[in-house]
């Protein structure tokens, strides 16, 4: 970790850096213990990412969440729980991906 | 179209309704174009008339240089942004350069330089850096924006 | 609440203003504000299916297109009959407007900003 640069709010500095096991190291720096249901969330992230091009602020992370993973899930309460805060903002920054701009 | 006269056509349109609240939209270059220098015209044209009320101008794409500090015009130019502080001080209209637009073109404030670990800053007084939400806000809270590009 | 058109008319690749037009539209829509797209001129040029650009050209910003329904912006609308988009390959989720409809949109809006 000593190594891998972030920025000062801890996002990455070189994208190409992430691996799970760094996502591990991030989360336990925000006190979180990743679990399934953390990882489908991140893998959801990086896999919009890499389609668009752009990090979700959290209405599309709701609803690319809803269709991937069903109605269940792709709602703000759920999120909230496995990402407390801005769970746009900090699983972002657990999967290795640009702040989302404007966030709320 | 002059610049006056466009001011005329827009007040003059608006005469019996309610006093207008605008705010301005500037996202030309203030080297490759008059977007700066003819919004300034246009600001000072609209606050001729008392009821018009201006919240804010909103600079965004290249229109963000116009907060760079460090440049120095001829001393026989016109100093666009100088002219812009003055207008802001006398009047005391919010001057918003996008944040985003303005840190990807080295428009840095003191708490951008800490967070870039910068050795300097560069934004000029008069001027302050906000997220595109400012300029939601703005559109939100007035009758009409105008874009100057 | 006010609905706003996003009008990009620059090209993607001379300049950061399709970028830029682009971002506000996301944000708008971050702030649930209603907004619309249309492309003209040099923008349709972001439309074109098949697009193999380098790292120099900036970010695959056609990568967004595909994107945008998440973030509710639904009405992307383009001229029909437009010689650049006449013989070519392009994105399937535009409406396309006969030129009345063209010409109207623009005054069906509280907010136009132009890119």
């Amino acid at each position: 970790m000593d190594h891998i640069g972030v920025d000062e709010e801890g996002y990455l500095l070189n994208l190409a850096d992430w691996t799970p096991e760094l996502a591990n190291t991030l989360a336990a720096q925000e006190s979180l213990i990743l679990t399934e249901m953390h990882w489908e969330i991140i893998f959801l992230l990086r896999d919009f990412y890499q389609k668009f091009e752009v990090s979700p602020a959290m209405r599309p992370l709701v609803k690319a969440v809803s269709k991937e993973l069903g109605a269940e899930k792709g709602r703000s309460i759920y999120l909230m729980k496995l990402f407390p805060g801005s769970p746009p903002k900090l699983a972002a920054k657990i999967a290795g991906l640009p702040k989302p701009a404007n966030c709320i | 179209m002059r610049p006056f006269l466009l001011v005329n056509l827009l007040l003059n349109c608006n005469k019996a309704q309610n006093p207008m609240h605008y705010a301005l939209l500037v996202t030309g270059s203030p080297y490759q174009t008059k977007a700066c220098h003819s919004a300034l015209k246009f600001l000072k044209a609209a606050l001729l008339n008392k009821e018009n009320t201006l919240e804010g101008v909103f600079f965004y794409e290249d229109a963000v240089l116009i907060g760079n500090a460090l440049t120095q015009p001829p001393r026989d130019e016109f100093d666009v942004r100088k002219a812009w502080v003055e207008l802001t001080n006398e009047h005391k209209i919010p001057l918003y350069l996008c944040i985003a637009a303005s840190v990807r073109r080295g428009i840095i404030n003191e708490t951008e330089s800490q967070r870039y670990e910068l050795p300097q800053h560069s934004l000029s007084e008069g001027f302050q850096l906000e997220g595109l939400g400012t300029f939601v806000e703005l559109m939100n809270s007035t009758t009409k924006i105008i874009q100057f590009r | 609440m006010t609905n706003t058109l996003i009008h990009l008319s620059s090209s993607p690749y001379s300049s950061l203003a399709c970028k830029e037009g682009l971002d506000l539209a996301l944000v708008l829509a971050t702030f649930e504000q209603p907004v619309d797209l249309c492309f003209s001129g040099a923008a349709l040029s972001l439309l074109y299916n098949h697009q193999q650009t380098t790292k120099e050209d900036g970010k695959h910003l056609y990568k967004l297109l595909d994107g945008l329904e998440f973030y509710d912006i639904d009405n992307i609308y383009i001229e029909r009959d437009n010689e650049l988009t006449k013989e070519v390959d392009i994105w399937p989720g535009t409406k396309a407007l006969d030129q009345k409809d063209w010409y109207a949109l623009f005054s069906q809006y509280q907010h136009v900003f132009r890119f």
